[in-house]
């Protein structure tokens, strides 16, 4: 769910569609669709529907899905509190970029 | 020997033509197979759900991965079934998040989807967790401090855009701020 988050933080002004984030997160349309119902309702991102002519276009509008203004820095919050989470121990961090340190 | 020559050529001429023609009828068949797919997870939607989700999100996804997404015709079948069967597998799920959520909506007028290009920048009157399983993936701000940085964030970056309709949008988010760490703090 991170990734998803991650992805609207990247620009938060850019309206990214379903299979574009299936695409940027690796994620299959059967996680990423719920995920983002979760987050839409939860007033995390907000949706609507590509401004344009079906007729003209020739084909039908795509629904987007945009970052709320209030969940961009709340989600920064949290992502860094993520990464804090789970970022090795100091010890680990110097023994992996020391000279000739094998992962 | 002439005869045969002819004979040869119009029928290299009728093979050639024919298996174009196979090859089109099959390409048209095996692209409605994603859209089948697609067309049994509607039919475990509810009724109410299909002209939101199936109608207006799914099959205009599925019509991109098919025509835009990649011109390779075995590529784009694959990612066609791939997206169409990841939804019919979840289609449940996703029903029922959204009953359930919609239900949730009723009492938050802010949290509405729009059209509107600069729907990104209403403020929500409130930002729920998103819980992952067990996990709680996104939560609510944990402290008073953060309150205050994150919105005085969002207040500042409203503000940078410099039109009446971001600054009383950056404003209504002040006041928003403002009420909820009152709250809060109480």
């Amino acid at each position: 769910m991170a990734d998803v988050i991650k992805v609207f933080l990247e620009d938060p002004q850019r309206p990214r569609y379903g299979f574009e984030l299936m695409r940027l997160t690796g994620q299959p349309s059967g996680s990423l669709y719920p995920n983002l119902a979760k987050f839409e309702n939860a007033g995390w991102l907000t949706g609507g529907k590509e401004d344009i002519d079906p007729s003209a276009e020739g084909r039908p509008a795509r629904r987007w899905y945009r970052i709320t203004g209030a969940a961009v820095p709340a989600a920064r919050v949290q992502l860094d509190a993520l990464s804090e989470r789970y970022r090795p121990p100091v010890a680990v961090r110097l023994r992996l970029s020391s000279p000739g340190a094998t992962p | 020997m002439t005869a045969w020559g002819v004979l040869l050529f119009t029928g290299g001429c009728l093979v050639a033509v024919l298996s174009g023609l196979i090859k089109d009828e099959i390409r048209g068949w095996l692209d409605l197979v994603p859209y089948g797919i697609l067309r049994l997870a509607a039919l475990l939607l509810e009724s109410g759900q299909r002209k939101t989700i199936y109608e207006d999100e799914w099959i205009p996804e599925l019509y991109h991965i098919l025509r835009k997404a990649d011109t390779r015709p075995i590529s784009r079948l694959f990612v066609g079934i791939h997206f169409a069967f990841g939804l019919l597998v979840s289609v449940r799920g996703i029903s029922r998040r959204i009953n359930r959520e919609s239900q949730i909506d009723a009492s938050s007028p802010n949290i509405v989807p729009g059209d509107s290009p600069r729907e990104s920048l209403k403020v929500p009157d409130r930002l729920t967790p998103v819980v992952d399983g067990d996990e709680t993936v996104l939560m609510m701000f944990q402290t008073h401090q953060e309150v205050m940085n994150s919105f005085q964030d969002t207040y500042t970056a409203l503000n940078m855009e410099n039109s009446e309709k971001d600054q009383a949008q950056g404003a209504a988010a002040h006041k928003i701020a403002s009420s909820f760490i009152s709250e809060m703090t109480q």
